[in-house]
């Protein structure tokens, strides 16, 4: 797998998203709760945030459980490891962390 | 865990070629469950996409990721599976343009969704196998590790 290269983003397009992730259309009532003082106290809510909220019956329900999983009741590597371990690999994927 | 065990079973119930590589893992490491959970749902649930739409997907993002799985991709539109070609090796690279392409292609923004959520599972799954793979392989002292 190559390894990114910040020399190849385009810095004339801006990192996209889905206008019905972006607009939060189909939240349930108290995910629009939460996500609300968030926006207005900081201007945007996080991305991965929207992503995971977003019809989660597909997939955002699942996919936090098995991240709480990976990321927290490891038995192996304490917090910290686990966090260099994603950081490392976001960071070879071009992915902020 | 009862809702993985129905889901195991009705893993197991289909037919060896159209089972998941991912799902032997899963039987050896509980610690993997919800990988089955998730797979189950991203191929059963109906959305814009049909659930053999995105398993063809998926399969696309697992082999560009080293997964050997066979592809069959021929129901994939060529604006589809560029953008899933894009997904799978260089997800970083994909801008603005890339979604207009799809959304001039006429597809809503739910599919677009679907596909990217189908791409972004093959590829992290056939990435996250290939590793499991070389921990057996060095469990079974057969690796060069």
């Amino acid at each position: 797998m190559a390894t990114a290269s910040s020399k190849q983003f385009d810095v004339y397009n801006r990192p996209m998203r889905l206008k019905v992730i972006d607009k939060g259309r189909g939240l349930k009532l108290l995910q629009r709760l939460q996500i609300l003082p968030i926006r207005m106290a900081a201007g945007n809510y996080p991305s991965p945030h929207l992503v995971l909220s977003y019809r989660r019956d597909l997939y955002g329900r699942w996919f936090v459980r098995f991240l709480q999983r990976a990321m927290r009741q490891s038995s192996e590597w304490n917090k910290g490891e686990l966090e260099l371990f994603a950081a490392f690999t976001a960071k070879q994927l071009a992915c902020d962390y | 865990m009862k809702k993985n065990g129905k889901m195991k079973q009705k893993q197991e119930g289909t037919a060896p070629a159209d089972r998941h590589p991912m799902w032997r893992h899963v039987d050896a490491l509980p610690e993997l469950g919800m990988i089955g959970t998730l797979l189950e749902r991203l191929f059963s649930v109906e959305g814009a996409t049909t659930p053999a739409e995105r398993r063809v997907v998926e399969e696309r993002a697992a082999c560009l990721n080293g997964s050997d799985r066979s592809m069959n991709s021929s129901e994939l539109s060529p604006v589809v599976a560029k953008y899933v070609d894009k997904v799978a090796v260089e997800a970083y690279k994909v801008l603005d343009r890339d979604i207009d392409a799809m959304r001039d292609a006429g597809l809503s923004e739910d599919y677009i969704h679907e596909v990217t959520l189908a791409a972004t599972t093959g590829a992290s799954l056939a990435r996250l196998e290939r590793g499991l793979t070389i921990l057996e392989e060095v469990e079974r002292g057969n690796s060069q590790f």
